[in-house]
C-alpha cells in the first residue's frame, strides 16, 4: 500500500445526483431544470428557495415541502430540505449521509469507467460500501 | 495490477486507499478520484512511498 486519503463529498455532478436520488428510492420522481424552479410548500404555497434538482412534495412524505438541490455559483449543489421534513419525514442528516454515499458511488463508478477501471462492488456488515477499482 | 480500494460509509465519509502503485503515480490515479468526489480532508503516504523515491533519486545521481 502507498496512499491513503479521506474525502468529503459535494453534490456536483447532475447525473450522478438525480441517479443517488434513485438509488434511495426515487426512480423516475425526479424533476431536472436548466434553470431553478420555486419549491412549494405543503399548502401549495411558494417558497422563496429555488432548486434545479427537485422532488415534489407528494412523492416525499405526508404534510411533506418540495424538496430541492440548488446550484450554487462554484457548481456545487446545496440542498433545501424544510426542518418540518427533516424531523417528522426522516429527511435528516442521516438520510443526507446515505445520499452522499449513493451520490460517491455512482460519482467513483463513471470516473472509474473514463479512466479504464474494472469496478467490483460489496457491501460490508457495518453499512459501508466498498468499490475495488482495477486495471 | 494498480488497485484502489474505496469504502463509503452512512454518514458519507469516505475512505481511499491505492495499492501496487509505483512512486507518485499513486497521488495521479487517486487524485482523479479525490476530485470527483470533493474535498481531501486527509492524507498520508505509506512507507513504501517514501523508499520508492528515495531509490529513484538514488539511481538518478548513481
Amino acid at each position: 500500500m502507498s496512499h491513503y486519503s479521506e474525502v468529503a463529498i459535494e453534490f456536483t455532478d447532475e447525473g450522478c445526483l438525480v441517479a443517488a436520488l434513485s438509488r434511495l428510492g426515487f426512480e423516475g420522481k425526479v424533476e431536472v431544470h436548466q434553470n431553478p424552479q420555486t419549491l412549494y410548500g405543503y399548502q401549495g404555497d411558494a417558497r422563496s428557495q429555488k432548486a434545479h434538482i427537485i422532488i415534489r412534495r407528494h412523492h416525499v412524505g405526508r404534510a411533506a415541502n418540495d424538496l430541492g438541490f440548488e446550484r450554487q455559483a462554484d457548481g456545487s449543489y446545496r440542498a433545501w430540505v424544510s426542518e418540518y421534513d427533516q424531523k417528522y419525514n426522516k429527511y435528516d442528516d442521516a438520510w443526507l449521509g446515505r445520499l452522499k454515499q449513493a451520490y460517491g458511488i455512482e460519482k467513483v463508478r463513471k470516473e472509474a469507467k473514463k479512466k479504464g477501471y474494472r469496478v467490483s462492488e460489496q457491501k460490508l456488515d457495518d453499512g459501508r460500501i466498498r468499490l475495488v477499482c482495477r486495471r | 495490477m494498480q488497485e484502489i480500494i474505496i469504502d463509503f460509509d452512512e454518514s458519507g465519509e469516505v475512505r481511499m486507499e491505492g495499492k501496487g502503485f509505483q512512486g507518485k503515480s499513486c497521488d495521479e490515479a487517486m487524485g482523479a478520484f479525490e476530485k470527483a468526489l470533493g474535498v481531501v480532508t486527509d492524507r498520508k503516504n505509506k512507507p513504501e512511498y517514501f523508499r520508492a523515491e528515495v531509490k529513484s533519486n538514488a539511481h538518478q545521481r548513481a
